[in-house]
């Protein structure tokens, strides 16, 4: 829709380009939040459209995605043989509410920074052991674990002005075994459960990422595969029976059940030998 | 503030775009998106349904990718090949979305059509083996769906209009070769010169009095060319629903009250030049209220002690205006002379059906004094009613031409 209290737009070609921040500014990338409500707050567009940041580099460390890489750019990418946890690319972008005509548009880094529960990026990055760098508006630019950067429903750690620069998949996780899982309570809906569990096929450890059902993703790590008894009880020490994000997609307690019964079969399906076709 | 204007790279002046092969200048507003951006020059195919990126309505392709014009930048645009419904057919020849949804009559109303048919075109031969998950950001209410999927099928329903055999056959809709061209006219698909927007503000209290409208702020905004609270409309109360027979509906509502009933009710509107100076305008009137109790729940809005909504002599008790009452036959010997009886109450809450076509009207007065009101509504002659009968007016003076959604979909004036 028109954002009718906007009366500037700016193409910086660097982020120092814009010397100070204030109220009513807002960063551009992809634009399918901002322009999807009416923005009273604010009056000035920032475009992100000519900063320049590589979309996807591929390096031995692994893969960087930057934030203004369209989803539809990270559908596509071809990994190299060797990462199979980047099967999980596709499956996180296929449970995003949006259709792919939105990918066209919405950037990862978007999705990351409107830190919905639900936002598939986050589940991607958080569960691929990410790290987000970030610029601040001053200082130098900060590091941090894409576990951290949400901290509840729609916020997250971005000061005012500070932009996700990209986030850095390191190449150990993307050659890890992983084992999806998701369900809305309407069919292609919103997820009310994302859980991605990741195993080392030389250590067979767990890494348990839960998101969707949460406020905020929650992470659990066992340096072997649990017995299912160990992996609830780890489950419930780590997420309080009242810590289920409840909304319309689906009540506290369905996204509870979702949460117990998807990790079971994760373990589960990591705990059996791996199989090559 | 002032030294934003500094920083480099401000647009300024026209960009170039290019729009169905036409090339031109112009300068969109910073924060236009590129759908309000293509109809204002004149390419109506791209629709306006959500405006928040939901229902598909106004997907255009952007050097041949679809998306969601709603949420494109205008800007974004400039130095691009943007394609509309309008401008898929090449050399005067369907394109064969086109005739696919032709040959499927895959539409009744036809306002989803333009970007189905911008969207099913777009799909690839991966995308084409899940029509659900391609097609999850279009949205058709007319439950077209099934349709949708013949057309892309390639299933061919619609039989020829062949003199002597019409009778019983399935005819195509009449406006079949003008929607899936996005030359068929809904409600808001024309241009007028100088026309002015109103913008209402609504109300954030469930139930509460306007004690006062500030308007100073809001009238000072350039562009605003008048503003409406309780005080400047008739105060004379109709019903909304729109039967035939006026009295089986209660008159309940003002065109603007001075109570508030719900969160959203119409509070005050503003009229101005453009959408965003009425938009603007609308946020900085100044609205004191006196906040009146409050209920929720149906039935506890019947209770003896509950805040009474309405007090317009217009109600059997309290909030209920009516017991309605009702049985065939003898039912009190039926359950006599039942071998089993099951009790239970049931209730059912109302249902919108969010039809796609917005809610909008256009209106005008000819040079011979009548008024013109173009509206989206099956119901024009009501409509025309209503208007007479809130501001006096003689019915010969007021002329409904309804050209909606709803009205092709009903096809009645074939």
């Amino acid at each position: 829709m028109n954002l009718n209290t906007v009366t500037a737009l700016h193409h910086p070609t660097s982020a120092a380009e814009i010397p100070e921040w204030r109220n009513g500014l807002a960063w551009l990338a992809g634009g399918t939040w901002l322009f999807s409500e009416p923005q009273p707050e604010t009056d000035t567009l920032i475009d992100l459209g000519h900063v320049g940041w590589p979309a996807l580099e591929v390096s031995p460390s692994g893969l960087d995605i930057g934030a203004t890489c369209r989803i539809a750019e990270l559908y596509r990418f071809e990994a190299p043989q060797e990462w199979i946890a980047a099967l999980l690319v596709r499956a996180c972008c296929n449970a995003l509410l949006a259709s792919f005509k939105i990918w066209n548009a919405a950037t990862v880094g978007g999705n990351i920074c409107m830190s919905l529960p639900a936002g598939a990026m986050i589940s991607l990055v958080v569960a691929l052991e990410g790290w987000c760098t970030l610029w601040p508006r001053d200082g130098t630019p900060r590091e941090l674990s894409a576990i951290d950067f949400v901290t509840g429903n729609h916020t997250n750690v971005l000061r005012p002005g500070e932009l996700l620069r990209k986030v850095h998949l390191p190449a150990s996780a993307l050659l890890k075994r992983t084992a999806f899982r998701q369900a809305s309570l309407t069919k292609l809906g919103r997820s009310a459960a994302l859980l991605v569990g990741t195993s080392d096929p030389a250590r067979r450890d767990l890494l348990l990422t839960i998101t969707a059902a949460t406020p905020r993703p929650a992470q659990l790590g066992f340096d072997e595969i649990p017995s299912a008894e160990a992996l609830r009880q780890a489950i419930k020490a780590r997420i309080p029976a009242d810590g289920y994000f409840a909304d319309v997609h689906g009540s506290a307690a369905y996204k509870r059940h979702l949460t117990y019964h998807f990790a079971e079969q994760i373990r589960a399906e990591l705990a059996r030998p791996e199989t090559r076709a | 503030m002032n030294d934003i204007a500094h920083w480099t790279g401000q647009i300024a002046g026209t960009l170039d775009f290019s729009v169905n092969q036409r090339q031109f200048e112009a300068g969109p507003e910073p924060g236009q998106c590129l759908r309000t951006f293509l109809r204002e020059h004149g390419w109506f195919g791209a629709k306006k349904g959500c405006d928040a990126g939901d229902c598909g309505a106004c997907t255009v392709w952007v050097d041949g990718t679809p998306v969601h014009s709603c949420l494109i930048p205008a800007f974004r645009a400039a130095g691009h090949e943007v394609t509309t419904i309008e401008g898929l057919a090449g050399n005067g020849e369907l394109h064969p979305m086109q005739r696919a949804f032709l040959n499927a009559q895959a539409f009744q109303c036809g306002f989803c059509t333009a970007g189905m048919v911008m969207t099913a075109a777009a799909l690839d031969a991966e995308q084409r083996t899940d029509l659900p998950h391609a097609l999850k950001g279009n949205l058709c209410r007319c439950s077209g769906y099934r349709a949708i999927a013949d057309a892309l099928a390639g299933v061919r329903c619609a039989e020829e209009d062949a003199a002597g055999r019409a009778c019983g056959a399935n005819l195509r809709n009449p406006f079949a070769e003008a929607i899936v061209t996005g030359q068929a006219r809904y409600t808001m698909d024309v241009a007028i010169q100088g026309l002015l927007h109103l913008k209402v503000l609504r109300s954030p209290h469930a139930h509460a009095r306007i004690l006062r409208v500030g308007r100073g702020q809001a009238a000072s905004v350039p562009g605003v060319v008048a503003i409406f609270t309780w005080e400047d409309v008739p105060r004379r109360l109709y019903s909304t629903a729109t039967h035939e027979d006026h009295l089986v509906d209660p008159d309940d509502t003002y065109v603007l009250d001075n109570v508030v009933r719900f969160v959203g009710q119409r509070v005050a509107a503003v009229v101005a030049e453009t959408e965003a100076a009425a938009e603007i305008a609308s946020r900085l009137l100044e609205v004191e209220y006196e906040i009146l109790p409050t209920v929720f729940d149906p039935e506890a809005a019947m209770r003896p002690d509950a805040p009474l909504l309405h007090d317009k002599g217009i109600t059997a008790y309290g909030n209920v205006y009516v017991d309605i009452h009702g049985e065939v036959g003898n039912t009190a010997q039926g359950f006599a002379a039942a071998d089993v009886v099951h009790e239970g109450v049931y209730s059912t809450s109302r249902v919108q059906h969010v039809h796609l076509e917005t809610h909008g009207s256009i209106a005008w007065t000819e040079a011979d004094g009548r008024v013109h009101v173009r509206t989206s509504s099956q119901a024009p002659f009501i409509a025309q009613q209503k208007l007479c009968h809130i501001f006096g007016l003689r019915a010969r003076d007021v002329c409904s031409p309804s050209e909606s959604a709803a009205d092709l979909a009903a096809s009645r004036r074939c």
